[in-house]
């Protein structure tokens, strides 16, 4: 079958296929459609391949949770072996294997770069979730992304060792450095805003939970304790109350406009004029991690530590969160650290190094 | 000057205002200047009222001795609005300041949920209506109450939750 052949008969079996996406398995599928292996016998059930569905939810900005993210274990493998052939025989055909991989290894990159940001966003417009699934699903996809940092720690070193082999290895690599760099930056984002993304539905699942409690209880008219709160806090609360009929006259009138004014003109000659409050948050900057001296890092770490985030914050040679962080994100691949399942206070998931 | 008496003349009607309504964001950025905040609350309380604002709204507030039937009005009314928002939160989940909410996808949602203390909580505050009113008049309570905003003049289905929403999140924090 050629590529045109197949795209008709994706467009001839639309809705057959459509369905099969939409409901996961068909009792029954028509001959070409096995054939083409687009569908595959699953026990009694037809279920569509793994392939395609992986195409349109990347296509259709769709991945799920159970996303594959992967790792370069293979890739890996076969770089080590062509590096260390080319380098014992200089023939060609290893040297363009090399080459190979490095862009097969850019498109994994690429690709699970956007499995990432999908997930994530379609973890946040889950809007009706439960939010005890959404926060299982984060942790799930923390989790994978964790083993990707530790991958991709891996390949970089693999990628600093060939750029030494060869001037054609490291042409190649120096074009691709700024993408690898967005893509590994981009994971600490990924990160942070998986972080963010759990503290903040963990909040939300404690809030939802007091705000059904406290209408039950007000419903079975138990809610004594709210009216004690209502009637302590009263006078920080009287803004729900309007110059309606039957209701409190608590907010002020037209009259109060003219001494409103002379009271504003008042204070304004009295007070000196304060600073004006800088509302303009910092940029942060992003810091080249090979500038700092991650060695002493790690030495100055041989006792352990309890919480490696916060490890660093206080460390003499980093100088802000942002330093921090990136280091933080740095040491997770290494083997000495365990992480928790809590967070500290600054959202950062608990990591003992030991 | 003449932004801080705009600002007054807003809260004097009772109006919360919230950094995500599309008709008060102007004095909610206004107010979240320290310094305005500041000069606003002290010269309102010269003249008997204080300003209060955090987590993007904003409100004035008085002290003073309430009558029995005032108490009642004033913690009903809290109470009603804590029921309607537990409604919301029931479908939405993770609804937020912000958000839009659609007066359709909601009734279909909650339509889908076949909840009994859904049920419960509507005919408590509005007593046996049908479903279509109930939940007309749901959106109309909290929209009457600055918690949602029509999001636009012409487009009678979309709301936008407003920060005022957070005054009774810290309400309910408080009761626990």
């Amino acid at each position: 079958m050629t590529h045109i052949e197949l795209i008709e008969q994706l467009y001839r079996y639309r809705d057959i296929i459509d369905r099969g996406y939409k409901e996961g398995e068909l009792d029954s599928v028509p001959k070409p459609l096995q054939e083409s292996t687009l569908f595959i016998k699953v026990g009694s059930k037809y279920r569509l391949n793994r392939s395609y569905i992986s195409f349109v939810n990347f296509a259709l900005d769709r991945v799920d949770y159970t996303v594959i993210f992967g790792d370069y274990e293979e890739e890996h493998r076969q770089i080590i072996i062509n590096k260390q052939r080319y380098e014992d025989t200089k023939k060609i055909q290893y040297h363009q294997k090399v080459i190979d991989l490095i862009n097969d290894i850019y498109l994994k990159f690429y690709y699970r770069d956007s499995q990432i940001n999908s997930a994530l966003k379609s973890l946040q417009r889950q809007d009706n979730e439960e939010l005890d699934i959404l926060i299982e699903s984060a942790n799930d996809i923390l989790k994978q992304i964790r083993e990707v940092v530790e991958a991709n720690s891996k390949i970089a070193n693999t990628f600093t060792q060939l750029k030494s082999v060869d001037i054609e290895f490291k042409k190649v690599l120096d074009e691709l450095d700024n993408d690898f760099f967005k893509f590994l930056k981009n994971i600490s984002y990924y990160i942070d805003r998986l972080n963010k993304f759990i503290i903040q539905t963990q909040t939300k699942r404690r809030l939802n939970r007091l705000f059904m409690q406290l209408s039950a209880d007000i419903l079975s008219e138990n809610d004594t304790y709210l009216d004690e709160i209502l009637m302590q806090y009263r006078e920080g609360l009287y803004h729900t109350v309007k110059r309606y009929k039957n209701q409190i006259k608590v907010l002020p009138t037209e009259d109060d406009l003219p001494l409103l004014k002379r009271s504003l003109k008042s204070l304004r000659l009295l007070k000196p004029k304060r600073e004006k409050a800088n509302t303009i948050l910092p940029t942060p900057q992003v810091k080249e991690l090979n500038l700092i001296d991650i060695k002493s890092i790690v030495a100055s770490l041989k006792t352990g530590c309890d919480d490696l985030y916060i490890y660093l914050l206080n460390h003499d040679i980093v100088k802000d969160e942002n330093e921090a962080f990136l280091i933080y994100l740095h040491l997770i691949s290494y083997p000495n650290v365990s992480f928790e399942r809590t967070f500290n206070r600054y959202n950062v998931r608990i990591t003992k190094w030991r | 000057m003449e932004m801080m008496i705009k600002s007054f003349e807003v809260l004097m009607k009772g109006i919360i205002v919230s950094i995500s309504s599309s008709k008060y964001r102007e004095i909610a950025h206004f107010l979240s200047i320290e310094e305005h905040f500041e000069e606003l609350d002290d010269t309102v309380q010269k003249i008997g009222y204080r300003l209060i604002g955090e987590n993007g709204y904003y409100y004035l507030a008085k002290t003073g001795r309430l009558d029995k039937e005032e108490i009642t009005n004033f913690v009903s009314s809290h109470k009603r609005i804590i029921v309607a928002i537990s409604i919301i939160k029931q479908i939405y989940p993770l609804i937020s300041p912000n958000d839009t909410i659609k007066q359709t996808s909601f009734t279909i949602e909650f339509n889908k949920k076949e909840d009994e203390t859904l049920l419960d909580k509507m005919e408590w505050l509005f007593g046996d209506i049908d479903r279509k009113k109930e939940i007309e008049e749901l959106f109309k309570l909290l929209e009457k109450n600055y918690i949602l905003e029509k999001f636009d003049i012409n487009d009678k289905d979309s709301y936008r939750v407003l920060n005022a929403v957070n005054y009774y999140v810290k309400i309910v924090e408080s009761a626990f």
